[in-house]
């Protein structure tokens, strides 16, 4: 089974501002419009079909109604020198629902349904109204297994690649540097804890990651950029915020 | 051009959602990426000579720890749907903007702030410059009388840019005309000029003060009719009075 890293997730209190400030830090250029239900981000394409998704809450009264304690608004809600940005998920690619199949039955859970042509609210669109079919796992309906912390990575797989959000034209700004790909990624945890999730002998054979040892996460990513020095993006993992995981149920997202 | 209708502002629980419903509706399309502080908006142009609606909300829900009078008056409009919640008149020049601000006994909100956090930004960095008159603590808007613009840079007007392809989408003509709570006496008065129904092609129909729908015209298609409530029906007008 050839596992890559597929995208990650860059929590933020205000996808504007913080994808504003991404690409001071970083020169990297994003595209806009992306969103499911309560829930918008702007795309950051790293090089070598992987991105960054800067992900937001963008509908005030969608999320009052939501149940409570929420796990990332109280994440974000910790002030740091980010204005609250969190890494929220790494997302590992496999390339056949077969792969994907496999991981789920392996991990005890199930695959995300493929309803997007007949429910494509429940999935991201674009603008242009095209709707993301990607299938996500393992997604535990009944509860996840208290032997998995949070914070562990999703496992996707992308049918359309052309339409992946990592193929996306972006934005035209002053100043854009040309990404070349991850180079590395810092993670929590450790390395046997990381490879018995993937199901692998040793996960840093299989894609660039470094352990910290630190809460389970992301923590930091590397990449490359033409004619520049390498970017290295820090952000806290969110359970480095979270005081007491125990009162968060793990509740499904409300997107494939 | 003298005193016109230059924007339309349409308040949205979920920008995202409203927009996509929109352009289903009509089959006008829309750009994404542009927002001040908390808020973003999706900008519908609506052809020439340069108007548009924004559709405005909210895309930073940690701001509802502090609230505020205007922060409660956007989740009070926008708890049970979309609602136009401004009307966004414009002039040529920063003279012409000042002797309204005369009228209405006020200043200009001058656009010389060099934080671009207090402007619109765009995702291509471009940071908005615009006027408007009456200043104050309180915004117009909330006692549903419309306010007056200067855009000294026309080129990057909102109107004029370039939108995401959708299905259906349609060419828009131009804004026929709106539909305007309360009398043409009313706005006569707040304007100061005597003829605000044929100046401003508006039409009034003497509910709460407020726009209740705005009319474009589509090339090769009939006209499409925007109904939406006025701000006014979901918070009154006279809980904002002086």
């Amino acid at each position: 089974m050839a596992i890559s890293i597929n995208h990650f997730s860059l929590g933020a209190r205000n996808i504007y501002e913080s994808a504003d400030r991404l690409n001071k830090e970083t020169g990297f250029g994003f595209w806009t419009g992306e969103w499911v239900q309560t829930t918008a981000c702007h795309m950051f394409p790293l090089g070598k079909d992987v991105f960054i998704e800067v992900e937001g809450t963008i509908d005030a009264h969608g999320f009052l109604k939501m149940p409570k304690p929420n796990y990332v608004y109280d994440a974000l809600s910790v002030d740091n020198e980010y204005n609250g940005d969190h890494w929220t998920g790494l997302m590992l690619g496999v390339d056949s629902l077969a792969e994907l199949e496999a991981v789920a039955k392996r991990l005890g859970g199930e695959v995300s349904p493929d309803d997007s042509r007949v429910n494509p609210y429940a999935h991201f669109r674009r603008p242009d109204g095209y709707t993301m079919g990607y299938q996500s796992a393992p997604r535990y309906s009944a509860g996840r297994p208290a032997k998995w912390p949070r914070g562990l990575p999703t496992f996707y797989y992308y049918p359309d690649v052309p339409g992946r959000s990592s193929n996306q034209p972006v934005v035209s700004r002053p100043h854009l540097v040309t990404p070349t790909g991850v180079k590395w990624i810092e993670f929590g945890g450790t390395e046997e804890l990381l490879s018995e999730w993937m199901g692998v002998p040793k996960a840093s054979d299989v894609i660039p990651v470094r352990f910290n040892g630190k809460e389970v996460g992301l923590w930091a990513v590397c990449v490359g950029r033409e004619g520049m020095d390498d970017v290295i993006i820090r952000r806290p993992t969110a359970a480095a915020s979270i005081k007491d995981p125990s009162i968060y149920k793990d509740v499904p997202r409300p997107r494939s | 051009m003298p005193l016109h209708i230059d924007h339309i502002s349409l308040a949205s629980p979920n920008i995202f959602r409203s927009a996509d419903a929109l352009c289903k509706e009509t089959g006008l399309g829309y750009w994404t990426g542009e927002w001040i502080r908390d808020t973003a908006v999706h900008i519908v142009p609506l052809g020439p000579p340069g108007n548009f609606i924004e559709i405005s909300g909210f895309v930073d829900v940690h701001t509802l720890r502090e609230m505020d009078e205007h922060k409660q008056w956007i989740l009070d409009i926008t708890e049970t749907g979309d609602h136009f919640n401004g009307l966004c008149l414009g002039v040529d020049s920063m003279e012409e903007l000042e002797q309204f601000a005369k009228h209405f006994n006020s200043t200009v909100n001058v656009p010389d702030n060099p934080d671009p956090r207090t402007h619109f930004q765009r995702a291509n960095g471009y940071i908005l410059p615009m006027a408007s008159t009456p200043s104050g603590k309180r915004s117009v808007w909330m006692k549903g009388l419309p306010n007056v613009y200067f855009y000294p840079d026309r080129t990057h007007h909102s109107s004029g840019q370039p939108v995401h392809p959708c299905e259906g989408m349609v060419r828009p003509t131009g804004i026929k005309w709106v539909e305007y709570g309360g009398t043409e006496e009313q706005m006569a008065k707040w304007l100061g000029i005597p003829n605000p129904g044929e100046q401003l092609k508006m039409k009034f129909n003497g509910k709460s003060l407020g726009l209740w729908a705005v009319c474009v015209g589509a090339e090769g298609k009939p006209d499409i009719v925007i109904r939406r409530p006025a701000a006014s029906e979901a918070a009154p007008v006279e809980k904002y009075a002086d």
